[in-house]
């Protein structure tokens, strides 16, 4: 036995010689693709080859006569790969959502979570509804650069204050100035880093209970 | 409406649902050990995805969906239970051998702690 490192040259059906059996897994093959399309390249071709290595060992032990019945018989044993992979996938996905806080790798966690258990969808629901505020507030602090008398932290004679866009600025004094804005991006960063880490710490938690 | 279920048929409706219930239950229970299980395995030697399943599959002496083991072995190795190895054989695939870490060790002696307690707990209520 010797170490190996991963490289993608590895992938393909060198395993199988039998037309219907490189057709049958070719298929199985796109159906793995499919679910870890979200995932870095890296990672999916990983999991993949390490699928292809069961499917080899399956094959190699089946008494089935065929070759195309034996990695049909290994596909078989494995499931689908929509419902093992989801987990796997899953908190793949969130794990480079909460550590990178990229925008787009939240939107595409989101988007995956959808497809998943009732929990999941109205954890979706939830966290779409918390970054789209968010994003509503961000544009409101950004916005004192129009209205600068009219956006921003207030405090009244009463010592009330008022936070966001007020039409009458009367007897209200502006307590931040031009530093609402700075400040105001700070607490929205912040924010969506709280909402991030604690969604995933939520996903962790729900995607463990559908393992095994 | 009347109730125009018969005894009998009430009885296979309780039967069933019965029967539902316990298989639910020796699934949660299943899931629940089989983190135990794999370390328990692989604190011996160490194993490669479809040996340790055939293995878990012998022992379990049920059809466990083998596909469902990779996300486990998965969540395991990024809690530094585990750890993996990819080795290349004389012929065919590489194979991704799994070893158990220090951590898992550690964490393998107060789950089997855990596991006794609650099997003499059950001994002794069973009496």
């Amino acid at each position: 036995m010797q170490p190996f490192s991963f490289s993608i040259s590895s992938l393909g059906t060198p395993f199988l010689s039998d037309h219907l059996a490189k057709r049958i897994w070719k298929e199985y093959q796109s159906r793995i693709e499919r679910v870890l399309e979200p995932l870095p390249l890296l990672q999916r071709e990983e999991i993949l080859l390490e699928i292809q290595s069961h499917i080899w060992e399956s094959v190699q032990r089946d008494t089935a006569s065929s070759e195309a019945e034996k990695v049909l018989n290994a596909a078989q044993k494995l499931g689908h790969p929509e419902i093992y992979l989801h987990p796997l996938v899953g908190t793949k996905l969130f794990e480079q959502a909460a550590h990178s806080f990229n925008p787009s790798i939240i939107a595409k966690s989101l988007y995956y979570m959808i497809g998943g258990s009732r929990l999941q969808s109205l954890l979706v629901l939830v966290m779409s509804i918390l970054y789209t505020l968010l994003f509503f507030l961000a544009t409101m602090v950004c916005t004192k650069i129009i209205f600068p008398k009219n956006v921003g932290l207030f405090a009244s004679e009463q010592g009330t204050f008022s936070f966001g866009y007020i039409i009458q600025t009367e007897p209200y004094s502006d307590v931040l100035g031009f530093w609402f804005i700075p400040l105001g991006l700070l607490v929205c960063g912040l924010l969506y880093m709280l909402i991030t880490k604690i969604a995933y710490r939520i996903v962790k938690t729900i995607l463990k209970t559908s393992e095994g | 409406m009347p109730n125009t279920t018969s005894p009998q048929q009430s009885e296979e409706i309780q039967e069933t649902s019965l029967s539902l219930y316990l298989e639910k239950w020796s699934s949660q229970v299943r899931k629940g050990s089989l983190e135990l299980l794999l370390l328990l395995f692989m604190q011996k030697k160490e194993y490669y995805g479809y040996e340790l399943i055939e293995n878990v599959k012998t022992i379990l002496m049920a059809n466990v969906s083998e596909g469902t083991l990779y996300p486990l072995l998965n969540r395991m190795q990024k809690d530094g239970l585990i750890s993996s190895q990819w080795r290349t054989m004389g012929v065919g695939i590489p194979r991704k051998y799994y070893t158990i870490s220090p951590l898992g060790k550690k964490a393998l002696e107060t789950m089997k702690q855990e596991w006794l307690t609650m099997s003499i707990a059950i001994q002794k209520l069973s009496l």
